[in-house]
C-alpha cells in the first residue's frame, strides 16, 4: 500500500538560523537543505533577508543568500527571466519559477522546497533524469512520411495557431511534480508536461504520425492516470493548460473507437 | 553509438580523484544551438559523439533569443543573399571576414528550410510560408529599402529552435553528458587537442573524454558585465580554456550592447518590437533616432542605436526620476499583433517592468548582450592562430562554433537575427568538416597528459581555497569595472584605470575563500571556476579595447572617434598567461569573398 | 482531421475511460429519479412501496440504476486501487477482491429487486 510516513533518515529537521543585522524591512526565507555527502537528515535553514538590499524575486533572495550569507546553498538557475525552466521549485506550497515569483506576493515567511516527489540530489536540486526519459519516450520530433519539399512545408496561420499554448512549454516540470497522480505513479504515468508535448506533435499539421502517437499513448497508465485534478494548469508558471491538452488526447482516443 | 570507458584513480596533491576515461571520435562542449546542431550532425554521419553540457540542453541561453533568424528567403518581398551579405559586412563595420560571411548567408537559406523540416513552429504568412519581419540593419538592394528577412516563431524563436534541435538530437540518439562541468582542454606535446576533462556534478566524479576533435560551443561571457541580458551561466568557459591552453582569443574588445534591455532587471526586449513598428523616445517625447539615423531610424544597427540612446541620456534627455533611461513604445500597435507576434515580451515587460505594453512604454537601457569576439576560426570552424608568421595556422583537434567562436562573421558589430543563423550554419559546418577529416572509430594514440594534472590541480586548489575574499564580492567588483570602464563609450585613461583594477581582482582571486568542500553539486566551487574564467576574458576584453585606438562598430573610443582603416582594419588577437598578463598581436581581415558569385565589398562610410 | 484509425485496437484503456463517462452520464437522470422517488415514498408502508416497485417501468429503471451505479463504482474503485497499490501482486489481489465484492453486492441488490417485483 501507499506509505504515508517518512523513513527516519528522511524526516526533515529544523536547521540553522541566519538573522539579518540592522535591517529595516526583513523577510524570512526557510529553505530545505540536504547534502548527500553527509549522513545527516534534511533540515530547514532560516535566512533573514534585508528587503531594501535585495531584488524583487525569490531567485534574487536565494542568490543573495548564496552570495552573502551561505555559499553552500545549492539550486539551479540560468536565464533569470522565466524562459529556461532551471529554477522550478516549490515556493510557499506552489511549484513555480523562482525567477518570476515576487517575494512580496508571499505572506509571512517564504518556505522553499525542491519540486515535490522527485529524488533530491542536493538542497533544491531534484533529479529529473526519469522525467527527461519520459519526454524522450514520446518521440518528440516531427515525423512526416512524405519526402521533404525543396522549400518549407506550408502551414496556414490557423493550423499554426493550433500549436499555441503547446510549443511554449519550457520543460520546468512544475506541472508534473504538482500532480498527485504523477506522485503515486510517476514511473508509468507520463504526467502533464510530457503529455502536453505529446499533444504538441499530434496537433501539428505537418506531422503524419498521429495514429502511431495515439497508439503509443493508449495505455491505462501512460495517459489515463490523469484524473482531471487540474493542479497542472493551476501551477503552470507560463500560463499553459496541460489538462486541456490531455483532454484533447482522450477525445481523439475516443474518436478512434468510433 | 556509445563510446567505451574505463575507470581509474588519479592522485592530485595526495588526494584521490576517481577518474573515468571515455573514448569518442568527437566531443562537443556545450548544448546550445550550435552545440546541438553539431552533435546530431555528427551522430547522423556515424561519428561516435559525446555532447557535454553544464546545463540540460533546453536550459542553454539560445532559448532566450527572441526576434528571429535571418535568411534571404524572400517570403515577404524580393530578397537576395548578396544583399544580406552586404548588410552583414556593413553591420560588422568591415571587420567581418567576407569569405565566412558569404558562406553563412548562402547557407542560411537551406539551413532555415532544414529547420522548418525539423519541425520549428515558425509563424506563418497567409499563404502558409515562414513569416519574416524587419530587423535592424537588414536592407534590400544594398541599403536602399527595408528588408523583411528575419524568420520568426512569434517572439520566442530561440526557444522554438533550441527545443527542435534538442528533439533532433534525441531522434538521432545522440549521447549526452548533462550537468558535467568541463574544466579544461587536454593537449599533447605537439599542441594537438586530444580531449577534455570534466567534473560530473551529479555524483562528483572526474571524467576524461578523449577525442579526435573537440568542438567548443560554450557561448559568450556576458556575465563579465554588471548589467547584461545573458543568463547566469553565460561565463564563456570555453574561451577561458583556450586562453589557459596558450591560444589567443580574437576581437574581444567588441562587446554588443543591446539597445533595449529592461531598465533595472536587464531582461531582453527584442529588436523585433521595433521591427513590428515600435519606437524609442526621450524625455521630451521626441523620436530621437530620426536625428542619428535618418533613413533606418529605430532600425539602425544596434551599436548605432545604443550610442544614440547613451548620448540622449548624457545630454539630460533621459526619462524617469533619475533621467537615466529611455522609453520604448508599442502601445500604438494593434493589440492583436502584440498577442500574435510579441506575446513573450508582453509577459516579460509585465513581470519585470510592471508595464502593460498595450498602454504604457517600456523603460529600457543599452545592456550588454553579445560578444563578437571569441576563439578565432576559419569558415570551416577550425580554430586558427598566428604561428610562425602564418595568421591562419590551424590548431589540430580543436573547433569552435557559435558565440564562443570568432569566425569572424560579425566583425565589430553583429546584426540582430544573425546569431541564431551563425549557430545553425556553423554547427552544421563543424559536423560536415569532422565527417571529412575523421574516420569513425579511429584508435586513440597513447599520450602523456600533462594538462590533465593541471586541470585537476586547479580544481583542487579552488576547492580547498581558505582565503579571505568572498567570490561573489569579487565577481561584483569585476562586473562593475567592466560596466563602468569598458561600456558603450570608452577612453584610454578610463580603460587603463580598469586594467589596473582588474589586475587587483586577479590578485584577489588567489586569496579567495570557498565554503563548500563537497564534490556533488558544489555550486560554490562551480561559481569560483566560472569567475576565474570570466576574469581571464575580462582582462582580454579591456586590454584589447585599450589597444585599439579607433572607433569601429561596437567599440567607440571617445579619444579616437574615427574609424581608421589604414591602421586598424585588422583583427586583434590576445593571449593571457597564467599571471594574467596580456599579449596582443593582429590577424588580417579576409576581404575577399569565397566565390566569384559576389564581389568584395570595400570599406566605406557607415551611415544608416 | 488526420488519419486516426489505421492502428486502433479499441484497447481496454480507452473503453474503461468512456464506460466511466457513459455510466456517469446515465447516472445523472437516474440518480435524480432515484432520490426524487425515495422522497415521494417517504411515509408509505411496505406494501405501498412494493406495489410501486412492481410496476414494470419502475422495476426496469431501478435495475438500470443499480447496474449503472455498481458498474460506475466498480470502475472508479478499480482506478483507486491502480493508483494507490503499486505492488503488482497486492494490486491483483485487491482487484479480484473488488470484483467479487462488487459483483456480489450488485447481483444481490438486483436479485432483491427482481424478487420483490416478480415474487409473491
Amino acid at each position: 500500500m501507499a506509505k504515508f510516513t517518512l523513513a527516519a533518515h528522511a524526516k526533515v529537521q529544523s536547521g540553522k538560523d541566519f538573522p539579518a543585522q540592522g535591517a529595516q524591512k526583513t523577510k524570512k526565507i526557510k529553505v530545505y537543505r540536504w547534502d548527500p555527502e553527509t549522513n545527516q537528515n534534511p533540515r530547514v535553514d532560516s535566512y533573514e533577508i534585508d528587503l531594501d538590499q535585495c531584488g524583487p524575486m525569490v531567485l534574487d533572495a536565494l542568490i543573495k543568500i548564496k552570495n552573502e550569507i551561505d555559499p553552500t546553498l545549492t539550486f539551479r538557475r540560468s536565464c533569470r527571466e522565466g524562459v529556461c525552466g532551471s529554477c522550478a521549485m516549490n515556493i510557499d506550497g506552489t511549484n513555480t519559477l523562482a525567477c518570476t515569483k515576487y517575494i512580496q506576493d508571499v505572506r509571512g515567511d517564504i518556505r522553499v522546497y525542491p519540486l515535490p516527489h522527485m529524488p533530491v540530489v542536493k538542497d533544491l536540486v531534484p533529479d529529473l533524469k526519469g522525467i527527461y526519459q519520459q519526454y524522450q519516450s514520446i518521440e518528440p520530433w516531427l515525423k512526416n512520411n512524405q519526402p521533404a519539399p525543396n522549400r518549407e512545408r506550408l502551414q496556414t496561420p490557423e493550423e499554426r495557431a493550433r500549436l499555441d499554448g503547446l510549443w511554449e512549454c519550457i520543460l520546468c516540470f512544475s506541472c508534473s511534480t504538482s500532480c498527485p497522480s504523477y506522485w503515486w505513479n510517476g514511473d508509468r504515468y507520463l504526467g502533464p508536461a510530457v503529455l502536453l508535448q505529446a499533444y504538441r506533435w499530434i496537433a501539428d499539421s505537418r506531422d503524419t504520425a498521429t495514429a502511431d502517437r495515439l497508439q503509443q499513448l493508449e495505455d491505462p497508465f501512460k495517459l489515463y492516470r490523469c484524473h482531471t485534478i487540474m493542479n497542472c494548469t493551476k501551477t503552470c508558471p507560463k500560463g499553459l493548460n496541460p489538462a486541456k491538452a490531455i483532454g484533447e488526447i482522450k477525445k481523439l482516443q475516443m474518436a478512434r473507437q468510433l | 553509438m556509445a563510446g567505451h570507458s574505463t575507470n581509474k584513480t588519479t592522485q592530485v596533491l595526495g588526494k584521490a580523484y576517481p577518474m573515468t576515461e571515455h573514448f569518442y571520435d568527437v566531443v562537443v562542449v556545450g548544448a546550445g544551438g550550435a552545440g546541438l546542431r553539431a552533435t546530431f550532425g555528427l551522430a547522423e554521419r556515424g561519428l561516435k559523439t559525446a555532447c557535454i553540457s553544464k546545463v540540460f540542453p533546453t536550459r542553454s541561453h539560445t532559448v532566450a533569443a527572441q526576434g528571429g533568424i535571418s535568411a534571404a528567403l524572400g517570403n515577404m518581398g524580393a530578397d537576395d543573399w548578396r544583399w544580406h551579405m552586404y548588410d552583414t559586412v556593413k553591420g560588422s563595420d568591415w571587420l567581418g571576414d567576407q569569405d565566412a560571411i558569404e558562406f553563412m548567408v548562402r547557407e542560411a537559406i537551406p539551413a532555415i528550410i532544414e529547420l522548418e523540416h525539423y519541425g520549428v513552429p515558425f509563424s506563418r504568412t497567409v499563404d502558409g510560408k515562414i513569416y519574416q519581419r524587419p530587423f535592424g540593419g537588414m536592407t534590400t538592394e544594398y541599403g536602399k529599402g527595408i528588408a523583411q528577412r528575419t524568420c520568426a516563431a512569434a517572439d520566442r524563436t530561440g526557444h522554438a529552435i533550441l527545443h527542435t534541435l534538442y528533439q533532433q538530437a534525441l531522434k538521432h540518439s545522440a549521447e549526452f553528458f548533462i550537468e558535467y562541468f568541463v574544466l579544461d582542454l587536454i593537449f599533447d606535446q605537439q599542441g594537438v587537442c586530444r580531449g577534455v576533462i570534466a567534473w560530473n556534478l551529479d555524483d562528483g566524479t572526474i571524467h576524461q573524454f578523449r577525442a579526435h576533435m573537440v568542438i567548443l560551443a560554450t557561448g559568450g561571457y556576458g556575465r563579465a558585465y554588471f548589467s547584461c541580458t545573458s543568463a547566469h551561466t553565460c561565463t564563456g568557459d570555453g574561451n577561458a580554456m583556450v586562453l589557459r591552453a596558450g591560444l589567443p582569443l580574437q576581437d574581444m574588445e567588441f562587446v554588443q550592447f543591446h539597445p533595449t534591455g529592461i531598465y533595472g532587471a536587464g531582461c531582453l526586449i527584442t529588436e523585433g518590437v521595433r521591427g513590428e513598428g515600435g519606437y524609442l523616445t526621450n524625455s521630451v517625447g521626441e523620436r530621437f533616432m530620426e536625428r542619428y539615423a535618418p533613413a533606418a531610424r529605430d532600425l539602425a544597427s544596434r551599436d548605432v542605436v545604443s550610442r544614440s540612446m547613451t548620448i540622449e541620456i548624457r545630454e539630460g534627455r533621459g526619462v524617469g526620476k533619475l533621467k537615466d533611461h529611455i522609453y520604448l513604445h508599442l502601445e500604438h500597435l494593434d493589440p492583436k499583433i502584440i498577442h500574435e507576434r510579441l506575446p513573450g515580451i508582453a509577459e516579460t515587460a509585465r513581470v519585470f517592468a510592471g508595464v502593460d505594453v498595450t498602454r504604457e512604454p517600456i523603460p529600457v537601457i543599452p545592456t550588454c548582450h553579445y560578444n563578437m569576439g571569441g576563439v578565432p576560426t576559419n569558415y570551416r570552424t577550425e580554430v586558427v592562430t598566428l604561428k610562425d608568421g602564418n595568421p591562419d595556422h590551424v590548431v589540430s583537434g580543436l573547433m569552435a562554433i557559435g558565440e564562443a567562436a570568432c569566425v569572424s562573421v560579425h566583425g565589430a558589430n553583429r546584426l540582430g537575427s544573425n546569431s541564431l543563423l551563425d549557430l545553425v550554419v556553423f554547427g552544421r559546418a563543424a559536423a560536415n568538416r569532422c565527417a571529412e577529416i575523421i574516420r569513425p572509430n579511429t584508435p586513440h594514440p597513447e599520450i602523456t597528459l600533462q594538462s590533465m594534472d593541471m586541470a585537476l590541480t586547479r580544481l583542487d586548489y579552488f576547492r580547498h581555497a581558505k582565503g579571505s575574499v568572498l567570490p561573489a564580492s569579487l565577481r561584483l567588483e569585476m562586473q562593475r569595472v567592466m560596466q563602468n570602464d569598458c561600456g558603450v563609450f570608452r577612453t584610454g585613461d578610463i580603460l587603463q584605470n580598469g586594467i589596473e583594477k582588474l589586475k587587483e581582482s586577479w590578485q584577489k582571486l588567489q586569496d579567495v575563500r570557498v565554503h563548500d568542500r563537497s564534490m556533488v553539486w558544489n555550486s560554490d566551487l562551480v561559481e569560483v571556476l566560472e569567475l576565474d574564467n570570466l576574469l581571464y576574458q575580462a582582462i582580454a576584453t579591456i586590454t584589447s579595447a585599450h589597444r585599439r585606438q579607433e572607433s569601429r562598430g561596437a567599440h567607440a573610443r571617445e579619444d579616437f572617434p574615427k574609424r581608421m582603416d589604414d591602421q586598424w582594419l585588422k583583427h586583434t588577437i590576445v593571449w593571457i598567461d597564467d599571471q594574467g598578463q596580456a599579449k596582443i598581436d593582429f590577424r588580417p581581415v579576409h576581404l575577399q569573398p569565397l566565390s566569384k558569385d559576389v564581389q568584395s565589398f570595400p570599406p566605406k562610410a557607415r551611415v544608416y | 482531421m488526420k488519419h486516426l484509425h489505421q492502428h486502433s485496437t479499441g484497447s481496454e484503456a480507452v473503453r474503461h475511460w468512456w464506460k466511466q463517462r457513459l455510466t456517469a452520464v446515465i447516472l445523472v437522470p437516474l440518480g435524480i429519479w432515484f432520490v426524487v422517488s425515495l422522497l415521494t415514498q417517504v411515509g408509505s408502508d411496505y406494501q405501498q412501496f412494493v406495489t410501486w416497485l412492481r410496476s414494470p417501468f419502475i422495476t426496469a429503471l431501478m435495475i438500470g440504476f443499480l447496474v449503472s451505479l455498481f458498474y460506475h463504482g466498480y470502475l472508479g474503485m478499480q482506478v483507486v486501487i491502480e493508483d494507490y497499490v503499486s505492488d503488482l501482486a497486492r494490486r491483483a489481489f485487491w482487484l479480484i477482491l473488488l470484483k467479487l465484492i462488487w459483483l456480489g453486492t450488485g447481483l444481490l441488490s438486483i436479485i432483491a429487486v427482481l424478487f420483490v417485483a416478480l415474487g409473491g
